[in-house]
């Protein structure tokens, strides 16, 4: 007897990059406020279809849920190559094993498998501008200020569980600079063994307050400015910050700038309102001395953002695709490796230096990408094939391959302290062809410090490319290798404590324990 | 189970993961491509250069859109996106001459 033989099964349409745990987005939208103790870890997977990466992930309520991930499978591939070993944590409270995110009631749980590289404290809910796109929901009409104690107690309990050292700390909010103890604070923080501190602000008061800016330039040795800026369109400020306040920026940017105080700007970029301003925004940062970095941080839909469609939004790839089109081919994705300390779709990071003839040039490209990855011990096994070539004795190579990590890392920038022996280890050990710098930095004149810092704040620029994750983007490993922590208070115990970034912007039971809003009071309007 | 039609996120299930009933009734090729081959022939037949000119002013508009939003190279035979647009925007100059110096073969009675 025989039997007719079928077709057989036909292939998917799609390839699996990566299975992944998620979360369902719809069930999240249905009951924001649920207890992290009900909320459903998914399995799901990265499928690469129709040239787009996908996160699909499957809920019992909803059945197969599917959200754009990443806008290039060949650039995230790319990125995927930089990984480096991570840095031991200390757990919150010993013995939480609970599950992501419920873990996060509790601080960083056991399973975390990276420190905090940059600590940030939310000093007040109280803002002067109610973007309209704002994660954290500040405005104008919320008083809730954390106590100068609370926030420095939040900083010494860190600096307990970091080993006695935190790299870097972000003072957010809320609009920081209008924290009535602010100078109190960074008094005290500068006192304290904190590599950095940053100040993550709108700029309205930088743009007006002569007293504020020389606070800063007091401080500029440690303190530096991570200004919002959104690109040159009026649109593009209107629609983010809600009204159309490029002249305080511009303001901002020259009054810091001419006060010598390392800034960042960080624009926020959305598909189809500025999407094609990334170039400007870095060509903005290349022609102003002491600017000395450009975050570009694709809008995500946390807090108050909303109107991002889904399945057609910008990403962390789609800004790298950007790159080359919008600066003329000054830089290109290939210019940015991902950063290795962080999971690889978390951030990614170039450095651009402008050489003696006056020419930008990216470290990847004067490094090579295979004496970089050789440098990282990314390759092991291209270290082994090379070893009868290698012209760098290995004293040199470890200390180049520590100066590149701490280069590409989140704690880096270039008012860091330990900068000029970076700059010195890889200028002079890797023949880069900037003579200048590697002049200075291995020079020991006097007021060669001062000097290595102008020459850093002009021909230096650090671009990173910052995508958080909201519900529709949100995977389980990129939070247990996420070195952004927010200091949180324990709802039970009080006890300070600290979470994951995106987990404590997406889910509000978790973004209520942040210290603003755990220990905040309202405040009594006097600044002192 | 939610309405599927509520919502893009949610993929209805014979787009979702291949199920049993959903391989063995594969669709037959649909050779769409070749009947819009035809209407552009058809197109270009009765227009000329009034047609060309509109595509290639469509295809330049299109690709400098493509460029700006990231695209670098195109699965076009040319390449890079760069090479394409100069090759449409020729295209567009041709037409515009043709139309008014009235060579080729088409021609305005």
């Amino acid at each position: 007897m025989s039997e007719s033989r079928g077709s057989g099964m036909p292939l998917r349409d799609y390839r699996v990059h990566r299975y992944v745990n998620a979360f369902c987005p719809l069930c999240h939208e249905e009951s924001p406020d649920r207890p992290l103790a009900e909320v459903q870890r998914l399995s799901g997977w990265l499928a690469v279809r129709d040239g787009r990466v996908w996160l699909e992930r499957g809920c019992a309520t909803h059945g197969l849920v599917r959200t754009l991930y990443d806008e290039s499978p060949e650039i995230l591939t790319y990125l995927e190559q930089w990984t480096a070993p991570t840095k031991v944590h200390g757990p919150d409270t010993t013995g939480n094993f609970k599950p992501v995110p419920s873990a996060y009631e509790d601080g960083l749980p056991q399973m975390q498998t990276q420190h905090t590289c940059i600590l940030l404290e939310d000093l007040l809910d109280h803002c002067n501008l109610k973007c309209p796109t704002c994660f954290a929901e500040s405005s104008p009409a919320l008083a809730s200020v954390a106590p100068l104690e609370s926030v420095l107690a939040s900083i010494d309990t860190r600096l307990s569980r970091e080993n006695g050292r935190i790299d870097v700390l972000m003072l957010s909010g809320g609009e920081p600079t209008l924290y009535p103890w602010l100078e109190e604070l960074l008094d005290a923080v500068t006192a304290r063994p904190i590599v950095r501190i940053l100040i993550n602000t709108n700029g309205l008061r930088i743009a007006q307050d002569d007293a504020f800016i020389e606070l800063l330039r007091r401080h500029r040795e440690r303190v530096e400015v991570y200004l919002q800026y959104d690109g040159e369109s009026a649109e593009a400020s209107i629609h983010h910050r809600g009204a159309d306040i490029r002249r305080f920026k511009e303001r901002a940017i020259e009054r810091l700038s001419a006060a010598g105080v390392f800034t960042t700007l960080t624009m926020t970029a959305k598909l189809g309102v500025n999407d094609d301003e990334i170039g400007h925004v870095i060509k903005r940062a290349l022609d102003t001395p002491y600017v000395g970095g450009v975050t570009i941080q694709p809008v995500f839909g946390s807090g108050r953002g909303s109107g991002i469609d889904p399945l057609d939004r910008l990403t962390h790839t789609g800004v790298l695709a950007r790159l080359e089109g919008q600066t003329g081919g000054q830089v290109t994705w290939r210019d940015l490796t991902a950063l290795p300390c962080s999971h690889p779709h978390c951030c990614s990071v170039g450095y651009l230096l402008r050489d003696d003839a006056d020419e930008w040039r990216s470290l990847t490209s004067l490094i090579g990408h295979d004496r970089l990855k050789e440098w990282l011990d990314l390759e092991p096994d291209l270290l082994a094939n090379r070893i009868a070539d290698d012209t760098i004795p290995a004293a040199m190579k470890s200390i180049v391959k520590d100066s590149l990590l701490d280069l590409l890392s989140e704690q880096s920038s270039l008012s860091h302290p330990s900068m000029a022996s970076i700059w010195k280890d890889i200028c002079a050990n890797c023949d880069l062809g900037i003579g200048t710098l590697a002049t200075l930095a291995t020079s020991r004149l006097p007021g060669q410090r001062e000097r290595l810092r102008s020459l850093l704040g002009e021909r230096v620029l650090r671009v990173t490319v910052k995508p958080f994750m909201d519900m529709n983007t949100m995977i389980e490993e990129r939070l247990t290798q996420c070195c952004v922590h927010v200091a949180t208070v324990n709802a039970e115990t009080d006890a300070h404590q600290c979470a994951p970034f995106c987990a404590v912007q997406a889910w509000a039971p978790l973004s209520r324990t942040r210290i603003s809003t755990a220990t905040g009071r309202p405040t009594t309007g006097s600044r002192s | 189970m939610s309405d599927p039609t509520l919502d893009p996120r949610i993929v209805p299930l014979d787009d979702g993961p291949p199920t049993a009933t959903s391989a063995s009734a594969a669709t037959p090729f649909d050779p769409l491509r070749l009947c819009i081959f035809a209407t552009v022939a058809l197109l270009g037949w009765l227009l000329g250069p009034i047609a060309l000119a509109f595509f290639a002013a469509l295809g330049a508009v299109g690709y400098a859109r493509a460029r700006r939003a990231g695209l670098l190279r195109s699965k076009c035979l040319l390449g890079d996106t760069r090479i394409v647009l100069a090759y449409l925007v020729g295209l567009v100059a041709l037409a515009i001459a043709a139309l008014i110096i009235g060579f080729g073969p088409w021609r305005i009675t």
